[in-house]
C-alpha cells in the first residue's frame, strides 16, 4: 500500500510541476519467456515487466525515478519495486547525486573486480545489481582528472542466511550505526596520453556472510555468522594501440579477520573491417572462500541485415572445467521494438563457487521502449 | 531599369565564369572545400534514417557538438528513439569513448572501431570525421580531372588518392560545386578499385555566412542499404565550451 501511495505521490508531483509529461516519462515493457532444462514437462516461465521511468535532466541537474512492476504470469503474482530514485546536481566543477542508485566502476567487460559498491542480485547473479541509498560526489580537477567519493549509510547483503550442513542459520546483521558507514573513493584520469586509469579504495562489510565454526562433541557447529569488515584496493587502466583495445582491472581485498583475497582481469578487443567485433578476457582470482580460478571469457558480435545483431559469449574455467556458451540474436522489429532470442548451455562451476552457476535454457524476450 | 538588370545579370554570369575558369589546381580546390566545410565549432541536431536492402527504415535523432580549435573534438548524443536515448559518443583526437545508459558507465573504444560503421549507419567513423570536422586535404592528394555539370551545376571533378595506407579507401572521386565549394557527390572505392559507396548532398543553405548542405545521403552499394542525414538545426556562431568535450558531459543529461 505504501508503494502505491508513493507512486501516486510521485505522479501527482510530476504532473503538478508543469513539466511536459512527454519529455519526462519513459521506460519499457518487456515480456520474458524462459525455459530451463530442469523444467522438463512444465510450462516455460513467463514474466511481464513494466519499467516506468521519470527522468528530467539538464546541464544543471535533474532527477531519475525508475519503478518496476513485474508479474509472474504463471502464478499471477504482481510485484512492485522502486528501483532507482535519485537527484543530480551539477556545479561548475563538481556533481552531487543522492538517493537510491547504482554505481558501476571498472574498465573490464561484465566482470569488474573494482565494482563493489552495489551488492549483486541473488536472483540474477549476472544481471543488474541491487540499488543502494547513497551520496555520491565527483570533483573535476580538469577535463581529464576526477575525484569521486561515495557514502553508503546502510549495509545491504546479498544473503542474510547461512546454510550449514543442510540447516539455515540467521546471519548477524551489520548494525545501523554511524561507525558502520561504508565509503569509497576513486581517482580517475581519462585520455592521459592515450590512457584511462583509476585507483580506488572501498571500506565496508562483505555482502556474503562468513561463519566461524566450532567443534562440539556433537560435531562442528557455526559459532558466529557475520559480515566481515573489509577494505578493497582497486586499480584499472585502458588504452588502445594500433587499433586494439587493452584493459586491466584488479582488486585486492583485506578483511579485518581471515585471509586476504584478490581478483584481476586482463582483456583486449578488436573490430575487424568486415564488422566482426571480438573481445577476450583472462580472469584470475582467489575468492573469499580462497578458491583459486583461472577463467577465459570471450565475446563475438556481428550485425546482420544492417539492423539486427548476433552475439556469442562464452566462459571456461580452467580449474573446475565449468563452462558456459550463449549464442544470442537481437532482432530490431521497429525503432522501439526488439526481440531477443538466446540459448545458454552451462555446466559445472563457472567461477569456482556454485553460487555463480547458470542453468541451461532458452530465453526469449520482447522489449518495447517508449 | 531593364538595362541595369541585364548588366547586373551579365556581371554575375561573368564572375561565375571567372571563378569556374580560374586556374585552380586540385589541391587548391580541396583546400577550398575543406575551408567551407571545416569550422572551429558547430552544433547540430540531425535526423538519421537507415534504409535496409529489404526496405525497412529505422529513425534516429542526434545532437552533435564539434570543436576543432585544439584538436578535433566531437560529442554526440542520441535523443530518439527511446531504445537508444541517452547513448553518447565522445571523440577527442584519437581517443574515443562510448556511454551506454544501461551500463551506467563510460567505456573507452578501441581505435579499430573506426573501421566499422558509425552508430549502425552507412557512414564509417572515418567518413564522419572527414565530412564533419577534419576534412580531406590532410589525408588525400588531389588531382583535378575535369570540369563537368551535374544536376545543372558546374562542378570540378577531383580524384583523391590516400597519402598513406591506413585509410579504408583506395580512391575517392569528388564533385565540388564551383560556386559553393561544397561536395555535391563523392564516390568511394575499395582496394580492388570497386565503387563501394556513393554520397550525395542536397538542400544548400547559407548559414552564419557559409554554405551548408542540409541533407546528405550515403548509399552502400555492397549491402544495398542507405543512410540519410537531415540537419534540423545548425549553428556555427554559438560558443561551445571546451569542458563539453569530456567524459563528464558524455554521461550528463542535456
Amino acid at each position: 500500500m505504501k508503494k502505491f501511495i508513493f507512486i501516486i505521490a510521485v505522479l501527482l508531483l510530476t504532473v503538478s510541476s508543469g513539466v511536459n509529461a512527454a519529455d519526462l516519462i519513459g521506460g519499457e515493457f518487456k515480456l520474458e519467456n524462459t525455459y530451463y532444462e530442469s523444467m522438463k514437462e512444465k510450462h516455460p516461465e513467463l514474466m511481464s515487466v513494466f519499467n516506468l521511468e521519470l527522468d528530467q535532466q539538464t546541464w544543471n541537474g535533474g532527477f531519475h525515478i525508475d519503478l518496476k512492476f513485474s508479474d509472474d504470469l504463471n502464478k499471477n503474482q504482481l510485484e512492485i519495486a522502486l528501483n532507482e530514485a535519485y537527484i543530480n546536481y551539477y556545479g561548475d566543477d563538481y556533481d552531487l547525486h543522492f538517493g537510491k542508485q547504482l554505481i558501476s566502476w571498472g574498465t573490464a567487460a561484465e566482470f569488474n573486480p573494482t565494482d563493489n559498491i552495489n551488492p549483486m542480485n541473488p536472483e540474477d547473479i549476472f544481471g543488474d545489481k541491487q540499488v543502494l541509498t547513497m551520496l555520491k560526489g565527483n570533483y573535476y580537477l580538469n577535463n581529464n582528472y576526477e575525484l569521486s567519493g561515495v557514502i553508503i549509510p546502510f549495509h545491504r547483503p546479498v544473503k542474510d542466511s547461512f546454510n550449514f550442513m543442510g540447516n539455515e542459520f540467521k546471519v548477524e546483521a551489520v548494525e545501523d550505526d554511524l561507525a558502520n558507514t561504508e565509503y569509497a573513493i576513486k581517482l580517475s584520469g581519462k585520455g592521459i596520453e592515450g590512457f584511462d586509469y583509476s585507483l580506488s579504495y572501498y571500506h565496508g562489510f562483505e555482502d556474503i556472510p562468513t561463519a566461524v565454526i566450532k567443534m562440539t562433541p556433537g560435531g562442528p557447529v557455526p559459532d558466529k555468522i557475520y559480515f566481515r569488515e573489509y577494505s578493497i584496493y582497486g586499480v584499472d587502466f585502458a588504452t588502445s594501440h594500433k587499433g586494439v583495445g587493452y584493459w586491466l582491472e584488479a582488486a585486492y581485498t583485506v578483511p579485518e579477520q581471515g585471509d586476504e583475497y584478490y581478483s584481476s582481469v586482463i582483456g583486449a578487443d578488436y573490430k575487424f573491417e568486415n564488422g566482426f567485433y571480438l573481445e577476450g578476457q583472462l580472469i584470475y582470482q582467489k575468492d573469499k572462500f580462497l578458491n583459486e580460478n583461472v577463467i577465459i571469457q570471450q565475446g563475438l558480435e556481428k550485425e546482420f541485415a544492417r539492423i539486427h545483431n548476433f552475439k556469442l559469449g562464452s566462459l571456461y574455467n580452467l580449474d573446475t572445467e565449468g563452462y558456459m556458451i550463449k549464442p544470442q540474436f537481437e532482432f530490431s522489429l521497429d525503432d522501439n521494438l526488439i526481440l531477443n532470442l538466446s540459448y545458454t548451455e552451462s555446466e559445472g562451476d563457472l567461477m569456482g563457487n556454485e553460487m555463480f552457476n547458470l542453468e541451461s535454457g532458452l530465453n526469449m524476450d520482447l522489449t518495447y521502449s517508449f | 531599369m531593364k538595362k541595369i538588370f541585364a548588366i547586373t545579370f551579365l556581371l554575375i554570369l561573368m564572375s561565375g565564369a571567372v571563378v569556374f575558369g580560374e586556374d585552380l589546381t586540385g589541391v587548391d580546390l580541396l583546400l577550398k572545400m575543406d575551408e567551407m566545410m571545416k569550422t572551429e565549432q558547430k552544433y547540430m541536431e540531425e535526423e538519421m534514417i537507415l534504409y535496409t536492402s529489404s526496405g525497412s527504415e529505422r529513425h534516429r535523432k542526434v545532437k552533435v557538438w564539434n570543436k576543432s580549435t585544439d584538436g578535433d573534438n566531437m560529442l554526440l548524443k542520441f535523443v530518439e528513439p527511446a531504445s537508444v536515448e541517452g547513448t553518447g559518443f565522445l571523440m577527442i583526437e584519437d581517443d574515443m569513448w562510448l556511454y551506454l545508459p544501461a551500463l551506467g558507465k563510460v567505456k573507452r573504444i578501441a581505435g579499430s572501431a573506426k573501421q566499422g560503421s558509425f552508430m549502425g549507419s552507412d557512414l564509417s567513423y572515418e567518413d564522419m570525421e572527414a565530412l564533419g570536422s577534419s576534412g580531406f586535404s590532410e589525408d588525400y592528394k588531389a588531382e583535378l580531372l575535369k570540369k563537368e555539370k551535374i544536376e545543372n551545376r558546374d562542378t570540378y571533378l577531383l580524384n583523391l588518392s590516400p597519402v598513406d595506407g591506413e585509410l579504408s579507401y583506395s580512391k575517392l572521386e569528388v564533385w565540388i560545386d564551383s560556386k559553393m565549394f561544397l561536395p555535391l557527390q563523392i564516390f568511394y572505392y575499395n582496394e580492388n578499385g570497386e565503387k563501394i559507396k556513393e554520397l550525395k548532398t542536397f538542400n544548400y543553405k547559407m548559414i552564419d555566412g557559409r554554405w551548408t548542405s542540409m541533407k546528405m545521403q550515403m548509399k552502400n552499394l555492397q549491402k544495398e542499404s542507405m543512410t540519410v542525414l537531415k540537419v534540423n538545426e545548425i549553428s556555427f556562431g554559438k560558443e561551445i565550451e571546451d569542458k563539453i568535450f569530456s567524459t563528464r558531459f558524455l554521461e550528463m543529461g542535456n
